[in-house]
C-alpha cells in the first residue's frame, strides 16, 4: 500500500516542485503572486513556448531536434502579415492568410522530414542551417522592415482577446498540449513514434515506416512553430525581421529540462510542459521580487539545478539505484 | 583642383550644419535643460576640433567623383528598423555617387562580431567605413586600426571610445532626459510612481538613455522609481515585465519609461488588455509604429530622430574625408553631428510626414 503511495507521488514529483517553488514565492511574495491576474501573467508568457515545444516534442522524441521553431515562426509571421497588408481586410482574406502561415510552416517541416529521413544528416546541423535560411526568407519578405498590421482588428483578436478573463493564447497553448497528449500516448502514431526514436533499424525491422513517422513529427512541429509565429504576429500586431529570434534555446531548454531525452525515444510531453512552467515562474516571481535583471540567469540556474537534481533523485531513488546514486553512476559504470 | 574646391566648401557647410544640428536640437526640446545644454556646449567644442585637425593633412590619393570607390556599413542590427532606415538614408546618399559600391554587414547585436567585420573590410581595403557600435569599449581597437590604415571611420548613434573621423549622434543621453521631464510634467507637483522597462544589460544605448533618465529624475523629487526590468529591446517581453509590474503594484503606477519604442508598444498594449488606459507611457527612437500608437493614445509619446536624415548625414561626412587631405587618423578628439531629438506625443505626432517615418 505505501509502496503504491509513494509510487503515485513519484508519478507526480514534477508537480511537486512547481508547487514547491510557487509555495516559496507565494511566501516569499504574500498577496501577489498567488493571484488570479499573476496565474493568468504566467499563462500568458508560457502560452508561446509552450505551443512550440508542443510541436518540438515530437522532433525530440524521435531522436531528432528542431531548432528552425523560431524560423517557421517568424516566416508564418511575416507571410501572414504581408497577405494582410495586401488582402482587402475582409475575413475571407484573413483566414486565407492564417491558412498561408500555417501553410508555410507545414511544408518546412515535411522538407525537413523529407531530407532527415533519407539522408544521414545531423537533425541539429540541418535545422541550424536551415533555421538561418528561413530568417533569410523572412529578411527578403520584410525587406527588414517592421510589417505593421494595426489595422487588421479579426487577426489580432487572437493575440489579444478574452475568454472568462484569460487571454486566447492560453486556450489555444490547452487545446495544443491536449491534442498532442493524445497522439503521442493513446495512438498508434504515438507508439510508432517512441519506438522509431528508440531504436529505429529495430523500428523499422517490425514493419513501421521510419520515413512517414519522422516526416508527420517534423510537419506537426512546423506547424505549431507556425501557429506560435501567427499568436506572436497578432499580439505585436506587427511581423519583423526579428520576430521570434532566440525562441528556439528557449523551448530546447525546457525539453531538457523536462526530462526528454536528447536521443529520442523517452520523455513525456507533460514534462517538457513542466521545464517551461518551470522557467517561466521562476522568471516571474524574480521579476515580481524586483530582483535586478543582471541577477535573474544565475538565479534562475541554480533553481533549475536543484529542481533537475531533486528530479533525478527521486527518480533514482525510485527504479532501486539508492547504493549508488544518481550523481555517481557513471563513475560506477566506467569501472 | 576643382574637385578640392567642391570638397572645401561642403567642409564648411558641414561644419555649419554640424552647429546648425547642436543649436536646433537644444531648440527642438526645451525640456533638455542644464545638461544638454553643457552637451551641446561640448558639440560645438567638438566641432571647432574638426578645424584643428585639418592642419595635419596627407596626400589625396582618390578622387571621389571617378574612382571606383567602396564603403561598408556594420549597424549593430540591420535587421531591425532604425538599422534598415539608417543603411536606406545612406544608400540614397550614396546613390548620387555612381562609382561607389555600398555594401552593408550585419553585426547581429555582437560587438565581437561587428570588431571581426571591421578588420575584414580593413583587409578587403575599402574606403570608408560607417558603424553604429554595439558596444564603444570593445570597437574601439577595430576603429582605431581601421584609421591607422587610412580608412575612416563615421560611427552612427553609438560610437568607439577612441579619436576618429566622426560621430552623428542621435542624443540618447538628452532624449532620457526629455523623456524624465515630460514625465515629470505631466505628473505636476504632486509627482507619482514611475517604471523603467530597461534594454538588455551592458547595452551602452540603454546605459546613456537611463543616465539621462536619472538625472532628470534627480531633480525631481517628488517622482519614485518604484521598480526597473530588462524587457530585452523585445516587444512581447516587454509585455510581460509590464503585466508583472501591474500585478506588483496595480493602481500605483502612473508612468512608464521604457528604453526603446518596441518596448513602449508592448507595455502599452498590456496596460490596454489589462483596463489600465491612463498609464503614461514613454518610448525612444520615433519608429513608424510607435507614432501610429501614439496617433490611437495607445502610448504616450517618443523621442523621435530621422533617422534616414541621420544615415545621409553620416555618408555626406564620409564623403567629405574621403575627397579631402584631412589626416583623420591624427584627430585627438571625434567630431560630433547631433540629430535633433524631437518629443513627440498627441500634440505634435502629425508634423511628422509619412515620407520622414520609418
Amino acid at each position: 500500500m505505501n509502496n503504491q503511495k509513494t509510487k503515485k507521488l513519484y508519478e507526480f514529483r514534477k508537480v511537486a516542485i512547481l508547487i514547491a517553488i510557487c509555495l516559496v514565492f507565494t511566501i516569499l511574495l504574500p498577496g501577489v503572486f498567488l493571484t488570479w491576474s499573476n496565474i493568468r501573467s504566467i499563462l500568458y508568457s508560457v502560452s508561446l513556448t509552450g505551443i512550440m515545444i508542443c510541436g518540438a516534442t515530437f522532433a525530440v522524441l524521435i531522436g531528432g531536434i528542431d531548432r528552425t521553431v523560431s524560423g517557421n515562426a517568424a516566416v508564418a509571421g511575416a507571410c501572414c502579415c504581408s497577405l494582410l497588408l495586401s488582402g482587402d481586410g475582409s475575413m475571407g482574406s484573413t483566414v486565407l492568410a492564417i491558412l498561408a502561415g500555417l501553410g508555410c510552416g507545414i511544408l518546412s517541416g515535411l522538407f525537413h522530414g523529407l531530407v532527415l529521413s533519407r539522408f544521414d544528416i545531423p537533425a541539429f546541423l540541418m535545422t541550424l542551417a536551415t533555421n538561418q535560411v528561413l530568417y533569410g526568407i523572412v529578411q527578403y519578405i520584410t525587406q527588414n522592415k517592421l510589417i505593421n498590421v494595426m489595422n487588421a482588428k479579426a487577426f489580432n483578436t487572437i493575440g489579444s482577446a478574452r475568454i472568462l478573463g484569460i487571454p486566447v493564447p492560453v486556450y489555444i497553448l490547452l487545446i495544443c498540449f491536449l491534442v498532442s497528449y493524445v497522439v503521442l500516448n493513446h495512438t498508434v502514431y504515438g507508439r510508432n513514434l517512441y519506438s522509431v526514436g528508440g531504436n529505429r533499424e529495430a523500428s523499422k525491422l517490425s514493419g513501421i515506416n521510419c520515413r512517414k513517422v519522422i516526416c508527420i513529427a517534423y510537419m506537426i512541429s512546423g506547424f505549431m512553430g507556425a501557429l506560435s509565429g501567427l499568436i506572436l504576429s497578432s499580439m505585436n500586431q506587427q511581423a519583423s525581421a526579428t520576430q521570434a529570434t532566440g525562441y528556439e534555446n528557449d523551448v530546447l531548454a525546457a525539453i531538457v529540462v523536462g526530462g526528454i531525452s536528447l536521443r529520442g525515444g523517452s520523455g513525456t510531453l507533460q514534462g517538457a510542459m513542466f521545464g517551461a512552467f518551470l522557467i517561466g515562474i521562476i522568471s516571474n516571481g524574480l521579476r515580481l521580487l524586483g530582483i535586478d535583471a543582471i541577477y535573474h540567469d544565475l538565479v534562475k540556474g541554480v533553481i533549475i539545478i536543484a529542481a533537475i537534481a531533486f528530479d533525478m533523485y527521486s527518480s533514482y531513488s525510485m527504479s532501486g539505484m539508492k547504493k549508488r546514486g544518481p550523481f555517481r553512476r557513471k563513475a560506477s559504470s566506467a569501472e | 583642383m576643382r574637385a578640392k574646391r567642391l570638397m572645401a566648401a561642403l567642409l564648411a557647410a558641414l561644419c555649419v550644419m554640424g552647429l546648425t544640428a547642436c543649436s536646433g536640437a537644444a531648440n527642438a526640446d526645451n525640456a533638455s535643460g542644464d545638461e544638454a545644454a553643457s552637451a551641446d556646449g561640448e558639440v560645438q567644442e567638438a566641432v571647432g576640433e574638426v578645424v584643428e585637425g585639418m592642419i595635419a593633412t596627407k596626400e589625396v590619393t582618390v578622387n571621389p567623383y571617378t574612382d571606383e570607390l567602396k564603403i561598408g556599413f556594420i549597424p549593430s542590427n540591420a535587421t531591425e528598423a532604425n538599422g534598415t532606415a539608417w543603411g536606406e538614408g545612406i544608400r540614397e546618399e550614396l546613390s548620387y555617387w555612381p562609382n561607389i559600391t555600398y555594401n552593408i554587414f550585419d553585426g547581429e547585436m555582437n560587438a565581437d562580431k561587428q570588431s571581426q567585420l571591421v578588420y575584414d573590410l580593413i583587409s578587403q581595403d575599402y574606403d570608408g567605413i560607417i558603424l553604429q557600435a554595439y558596444n564603444s569599449s570593445i570597437l574601439a581597437a577595430a576603429v582605431e586600426d581601421a584609421e591607422a590604415a587610412g580608412i575612416p571611420v563615421v560611427t552612427i548613434n553609438l560610437g568607439a571610445d577612441t579619436a576618429y573621423a566622426g560621430h552623428v549622434a542621435m542624443t540618447d543621453y538628452e532624449a532620457g532626459y526629455a523623456i524624465g521631464n515630460k514625465i515629470s510634467e505631466a505628473l505636476g507637483e504632486e509627482g507619482g510612481n514611475v517604471v523603467v522597462i530597461q534594454a538588455t544589460p551592458g547595452a551602452t544605448r540603454g546605459e546613456e538613455l537611463e543616465s539621462g533618465f536619472q538625472a532628470s529624475m534627480a531633480e525631481h523629487p517628488e517622482i519614485t522609481i518604484l521598480d526597473e526590468q530588462t524587457g530585452e529591446w523585445n516587444m512581447e517581453k516587454a509585455n510581460t515585465v509590464m503585466q508583472d509590474f501591474l500585478t506588483s503594484y496595480g493602481d500605483e503606477i502612473d508612468a512608464v519609461f521604457c528604453h526603446n519604442d518596441q518596448m513602449a508598444e508592448g507595455a502599452g498594449v498590456a496596460c490596454q488588455n489589462l483596463g489600465y488606459n491612463d498609464i503614461i507611457i514613454w518610448g525612444a527612437n520615433g519608429e513608424s509604429k510607435a507614432l501610429e500608437y501614439i496617433e490611437q493614445g495607445i502610448i504616450t509619446g517618443t523621442v523621435y530622430t530621422n533617422c534616414y536624415d541621420q544615415g545621409a548625414t553620416a555618408a555626406r561626412l564620409l564623403m567629405m574625408y574621403l575627397g579631402s587631405n584631412i589626416d583623420t587618423s591624427t584627430f585627438t578628439q571625434t567630431p560630433v553631428i547631433k540629430m535633433p531629438p524631437i518629443t513627440v506625443d498627441s500634440s505634435n505626432v502629425a508634423n511628422i510626414p509619412q515620407e520622414d517615418r520609418w
